[in-house]
């Protein structure tokens, strides 16, 4: 499904983790495989539990895989390679007692990069509270100041996990042109979490779907949304019309979404008219990134 | 990398005054205030002018046997593993083993907690020195030219050594408990009862248990064959102890942490 090359960024292969003991066992990936092109924004998209955070942990060294491998630019995971890997991984953390600027320095120096210190601070927009303690910082701050911990390092790659999380609409816009000019200008590699399907849809060039630790979609946004069209209906009666349709019908837009083909329509508004129902409107909706989540997680659950 | 991260520790530690003053400097002040309310007291209540010790270097190697002191060791444990317990209470393992990997932070914390123990150690010993010298100067004696001998430099610093020791020891003992429980509580506690134990079987049973495998007792042995001539047997029996202690703790805290999961710090 994912073919992997020397080329790529980042690489896993056949990736597995299991947490707990005995009944507690819950296995986080299973048979994980995919690839992030260089140069590429790479959006990860997945319900809680589907294993984004996992894979993340698992790339930056934090946690060991049971089964697999990972590649990172062609090389095996150590120091070195992850030296180029610049990290954010779920809520942002860091020492109270330090300032932004502490922070930055000390991540720098470990990579003799301190000459980006400055830079960064302007770039992630926290420049004007760079000599504040952390314990001050709201939670939007520290997405800012984590974004620019992952960036200190010049990294040739880096990976977001949630990297709006907290952050006001401004800020949203902000990081979003962010993510978007590193790829761009700064020929960045970015590996993307993040739960606002929304902005993954705009600034990522490819997209990958976990479900249940396991690879449920993967290829570019536009390919993903290829005949994902859904039908949408307004009723008088849509409580009947959900009973009558089961699992083909979602409520959903002040109507119905329909699971259906172009070819089976004229049936259903037939079925639908003998069950008494009266349609109002009837329509086929834009596919957007959020009807291919919800087709591609909707097992999840069940 | 390790000149950064090692700078790392120390900025930590220098933004954290409390714990670095009450687990790494209490002691060596704590020492030198006692003994000079001691003599004040003495002085104001009995009239006796306080008299230098004879050899300053004698004076302050037996000053460095405050390393064998529960208090103090409980101060230095909270301190070592308030160094290893941030990065778990933060959740910054995150930040530093992308980066860093898995040994060099837990080198680096090392060597922080050794610098301080080296500071710790010398402040007692030149805080020491100086208040017997302060001494010999009210005593009019400043002139003695006996105030140093050359035995008691060798003396000083195999007191220095075996203390460094007794700490380092301790410290990655310490350091290992809080990895393998993720906790400051379960590695002091411990650490602190057996240091006790130690201390009050030392007091009650003298020399008899100063074989026993536990590194105040070690550190003990060694003092008593440096200053109270005790059969040869207890330094080498202490100092191996010792040895075999930091080698077993580092051993096995390094080998927990390169396999221990970081999926919640």
């Amino acid at each position: 499904m994912n073919e992997q090359h020397d080329c790529d960024a980042i690489a896993v292969s056949n990736i597995e983790k299991t947490f707990g003991w005995g009944s507690r066992t819950s296995k986080a990936l299973d048979g994980l495989t995919l690839s992030v092109p260089r140069g590429c924004v790479y959006g990860l998209l997945g319900a809680n539990g589907a294993g984004k955070s996992t894979l993340f942990r698992i790339i930056a060294g934090l946690v060991r895989p049971d089964r697999g491998a990972v590649r990172i630019f062609g090389e095996e995971p150590g120091s070195k390679s992850r030296r180029r890997l610049g990290t954010l991984i779920e809520t942002p953390t860091f020492y109270p007692y330090l300032t932004a600027r502490e922070h930055l320095e000390m991540f720098a120096g470990l990579t003799d990069t301190r000459e980006l210190v400055e830079p960064v601070l302007h770039r992630v927009g926290i420049a004007s509270a760079a000599d504040k303690k952390v314990a001050g910082f709201s939670l939007g701050m520290k997405q800012r100041l984590g974004i620019g911990c992952a960036l200190i390092g010049a990294p040739d790659a880096i990976m977001l996990d949630e990297p709006t999380n907290g952050l006001d609409p401004d800020g949203i816009l902000e990081i979003r042109s962010l993510v978007a000019d590193l790829a761009t200008r700064d020929g960045i590699t970015v590996l993307l979490s993040s739960h606002l399907l929304d902005e993954v849809e705009r600034v990522c060039d490819r997209i990958a779907i976990l479900r249940n630790g396991r690879l449920a979609a993967e290829g570019s946004v536009a390919a993903l949304l290829d005949g994902q069209g859904r039908f949408w209906l307004s009723v008088d009666r849509p409580r009947a019309v959900l009973d009558l349709l089961g699992e083909r019908a979602d409520a959903g837009g002040d109507g119905i979404f329909v699971q259906v083909g172009r070819d089976e329509v004229p049936e259903l508004i037939v079925k639908l008219t003998q069950s008494n129902v009266r349609i109002y409107e009837a329509k086929w909706v834009k596919p957007d990134l959020e009807a291919v989540f919800l087709a591609e997680t909707r097992g999840e659950s069940q | 990398m390790m000149k950064a991260l090692i700078s790392a520790e120390l900025l930590k530690l220098r933004r954290q005054p409390a714990v670095l003053f009450w687990c790494f400097l209490a002691a060596p002040v704590s020492v030198l205030g006692l003994r000079i309310a001691f003599e004040s007291v003495m002085f104001m209540r009995f009239g006796e002018v306080p008299q230098g010790s004879a050899d300053f270097a004698i004076s302050a190697a037996r000053a460095l046997g405050i390393a064998g002191n529960p208090v103090s060791q409980l101060l230095y444990a909270i301190g070592v593993s308030t160094v290893f317990f941030s990065e778990y209470r933060f959740s910054t393992w995150r930040n530093l083993v992308p980066r860093g990997g898995r040994f060099p932070p837990l080198v680096a914390k090392c060597a922080a907690c050794l610098l301080c123990t080296i500071v710790a150690l010398a402040l007692t010993a030149a805080g020491d020195v100086c208040f017997n010298a302060a001494l010999s100067f009210v005593a009019g004696d400043i002139q003695d030219p006996h105030a140093v001998q050359p035995d008691g430099v060798g003396v000083l610093a195999t007191s220095f050594a075996v203390a460094l020791l007794e700490l380092s020891a301790m410290g990655l003992t310490v350091a290992t408990i809080t990895i393998a429980f993720r906790s400051m509580t379960a590695a002091i506690v411990p650490v602190f009862i057996v240091a006790v134990g130690a201390w009050v079987l030392h007091a009650y049973l003298g020399e008899a248990v100063l074989l026993l495998p536990l590194p105040s007792l070690a550190a003990d042995a060694v003092r008593a064959w440096l200053f109270d001539s005790a059969d040869g047997r207890f330094a080498v029996a202490g100092v191996a102890t010792l040895l075999a202690w930091c080698v077993a703790a580092a051993g096995i805290g390094g080998a927990l942490f390169w396999r221990q999961p970081l999926a919640s710090e």
